[in-house]
């Protein structure tokens, strides 16, 4: 059973640094796997989860003192991950931009890696076509179909208005069926 | 969250294939993977706190130094100019009294005008000077002919080329009278030995107490050394 977060925020901010680590463990455990699978559907890779997760978690522990409440915790913590999840996508497209090596769609190519990969399965030409779109419908895309989120809090996670999102949904939608058709 | 079933109407209504695949996850996660993760996370955020912790006693600053700092800086700068003020005063007090606004004026809407934008377009590109074909030829052959001029003028003008002059059998020529009248035009001689600087000797003097042959007698025997001072 879950503390609100009102609770896991009133026992972070206490002098006692025990109560400190109680809360944070308790927003761990409520969001790791929400978080996890958010970051896992834009990075593909475990590995690259867990780092990100980790480094989200990290960034969340030096700045819930500072949290104001404004937005819910949850969107606070969204808000960390996906932008852990832009900074690590950006190194990657650096590092593929100097390796020569590495192909132009490397996440296309490390779907195809993972070890329960089966080509003929719908799911996973699904996520194939996830690969193709470009990042920020990419990101719409999973937080509305996977994620349920509602579109207002889409919308303060990334800073974007909420007509904007929906249009981006609506062409993420056509460019994937468009893809699964012609594949 | 939302409804589910609002937002799979809404993916049915753009793209009912979607909507039949489902929103299960494919990928899978290691065994125990999230019960491991907090203590992996608490694992790395006591490292990182300790190695800020060391980060911050690596150095230290004095009590209060950031505090002061402005302070400090603006005395700092207030003290180089009294400096520079004091230092001018000494060299040039006058110069030090005089305000340096500036005296020169230019023309009204000088920097606007279409002259000075020209003047800086200008300044910015390299001018190019062009010869004709006739006019290359002409300076090629002057060219030439200056080369040819200081060639040939370097053949009569050459430097180790000089006209020698027989001085022995000069004044070999000279009469006595001649000789006498030299000698009482120019009596006063200087002696170049260092250690009789200064020291004249009346030369007319000495000559009248010698004869015709010996002054013969010793301009035959310093006759090289005549020659050779005459040559420098």
């Amino acid at each position: 059973m879950h503390l609100e977060d009102s609770e896991l925020l009133f026992q972070f901010k206490q002098p006692s640094s025990k109560e400190k680590e109680l809360a944070f463990t308790g927003i761990v455990k409520k969001y790791q796997e929400k978080l996890y699978w958010h970051i896992r559907r834009m990075v593909v890779d475990h590995d690259d989860a867990n780092d990100v997760l980790q480094n989200a978690f990290i960034k969340v522990w030096k700045g819930l003192a500072n949290f104001r409440e404004d937005s819910q915790l949850y969107t606070w913590l969204y808000r960390v991950a996906t932008n852990e999840c832009l900074t690590f996508l950006d190194q990657q497209k650096k590092r593929a931009s100097v390796s020569l090596n590495e192909d132009e769609n490397g996440l296309s190519n490390k779907v195809k890696a993972d070890e329960n990969f089966d080509s003929s399965k719908l799911e996973w030409k699904l996520q194939l076509a996830i690969q193709q779109l470009p990042e920020r419908q990419r990101l719409v895309f999973n937080l509305r179909y996977y994620d349920e989120m509602p579109y207002e809090e889409m919308s303060r996670i990334l800073e974007t208005s909420e007509g904007a999102l929906k249009a981006s949904y609506h062409h993420a939608a056509k460019k994937i069926e468009d893809f699964l058709i012609n594949n | 969250m939302e409804n589910r079933d609002l937002i799979l109407k809404e993916i049915e209504d753009v793209s009912p294939l979607i909507a039949s695949i489902g929103n299960r996850s494919v990928f899978k996660v290691p065994e125990a993977y999230f019960s491991q993760f907090l203590s992996a996370i608490l694992l790395k955020i006591y490292k990182t706190s300790m190695v800020e912790s060391n980060k911050q006693d690596t150095y230290s600053v004095p009590e209060n130094y950031f505090q002061y700092l402005p302070v400090t800086i603006l005395t700092r700068i207030k003290a180089d100019m009294e400096i520079e003020t004091s230092e001018l005063a000494t060299i040039a007090p006058l110069l030090n009294s005089l305000d340096k606004k500036n005296v020169y004026s230019v023309p009204e809407q000088y920097f606007k005008s279409n002259h000075h934008n020209r003047y800086i377009k200008d300044k910015n590109k390299a001018r190019l000077l062009s010869f004709s074909k006739f006019s290359r030829s002409i300076v090629t052959y002057s060219a030439a002919a200056i080369m040819a001029g200081v060639m040939v003028t370097g053949v009569f003008y050459h430097p180790g080329q000089t006209n020698s002059l027989d001085v022995t059998k000069e004044v070999n020529n000279l009469s006595d009278d001649e000789l006498k009248g030299y000698f009482d035009d120019h009596s006063v001689v200087y002696v170049e030995d260092s250690s009789n600087i200064g020291d004249e000797i009346n030369v007319a003097d000495q000559l009248k107490s010698l004869s015709d042959e010996e002054i013969n007698g010793y301009l035959q025997e310093n006759q090289s050394n005549l020659k050779n001072d005459t040559s420098k």
